[in-house]
């Protein structure tokens, strides 16, 4: 009479698989294990350097000013500015408010003299 | 700081608020005593050590990354670890079979493929060749079961599914497992 084998689980018949593979595992390569320490020191490094500071940019407008001297030059520049423009505009008898300081003009001074000088020729010769 | 030997027993979490804190010495007692688990998993999923290797290193990185803002507590480093590995080297897999995974049909039982490579090859490489017949969530159900020896809430969290989903993975997964190779076993001098 043949004797019956002892049935055995699959997971026991896989086991000496599984056991020969779990052996196989091995030696790791020591450049693999520095290369993941030089990872691990490089992430530090990078962790430990500042952080960089935004560099202020100044816009344009800003620019353009501290190119004609600040924001006293720009004032005084566009007060003068104002000034002539007005000037050149207005009509030339609407600036009789300009205080010339008591000055005649030549106009002036030669209309005088012309109408004083040709009265008095003319007395001279009614006179004879 | 500390020595290395010195942290041989401190716990995960201390070494990584200190390697936060710019300790070197944490950062290499977290790496011997993780980035060789998480390689093996890499090379056992990929079957390839190069790309195993850049796996393992970009899983590594990622939690130097992370360090200054690990919560403690939450998760262990090792789950952590063994989720980005799982999730990259899903994603690399991915990439090469061009198909989502979910797509992959069960395979049939008994592929003539592995049972001709069989004959030439060692327990451990009839393993691997069978294993590259299963689906990838599959394979790793059973590579972190089995292999790593992990329990099934640790892999639950590993792969983000329930410890039900877990189960249902690896019993197929040894199921498909033992039609390619229980078959064999004479072969492999395993009678």
């Amino acid at each position: 009479m043949m004797e019956k084998k002892p049935d055995i689980s699959p997971d026991q018949q896989l086991a000496a698989f599984f056991d020969a593979a779990k052996a196989k595992n091995g030696k790791v390569n020591a450049a693999f294990l520095e290369n993941v320490m030089a990872l691990a020191v490089g992430e530090t490094e990078v962790r430990a350097k500042p952080p960089i500071a935004p560099v202020a940019t100044a816009p344009a407008f800003t620019k353009l000013i501290r190119s004609l001297g600040g924001w006293k030059s720009v004032t005084a520049l566009t007060a003068c500015t104002c000034i002539g423009i007005v000037a050149g505009y207005v009509a030339p008898n609407s600036l009789d408010y300009l205080d010339l300081g008591g000055a005649q003009t030549i106009a002036e001074t030669f209309d005088d003299d012309g109408f004083s000088v040709a009265s008095d020729i003319e007395t001279l010769f009614q006179e004879g | 700081m500390m020595a290395y030997d010195a942290m041989n027993d401190v716990d995960d979490d201390v070494l990584m608020v200190l390697y936060a804190n710019g300790d070197q010495e944490a950062a290499r007692a977290l790496t011997y005593r993780h980035a060789p688990r998480v390689l093996v998993l890499s090379r056992r999923m990929l079957r390839d050590m190069a790309e195993a290797e850049d796996v393992a290193q970009e899983a590594m990185l990622r939690l130097w990354k992370i360090a200054p803002n690990w919560r403690q507590g939450e998760a262990k480093v090792s789950t952590w670890l063994y989720r980005v590995a799982s999730n990259l080297c899903m994603d690399r897999l991915r990439k090469k079979s061009g198909t989502n995974l979910d797509d992959i049909p069960e395979p049939a039982d008994d592929k003539p493929s592995v049972e001709a490579t069989m004959l030439s090859k060692d327990r451990v490489t009839a393993l691997e060749q069978a294993m590259q017949q299963l689906p990838v969530r599959q394979k790793l159900a059973v590579t972190l079961r089995h292999i790593d020896e992990l329990s099934n809430p640790q892999i639950a969290q590993i792969m983000d599914i329930s410890v039900e989903a877990v189960e249902s993975l690896t019993a197929r997964g040894k199921r498909t497992l033992a039609g390619l190779l229980l078959g064999q076993k004479e072969k492999l001098g395993l009678e």
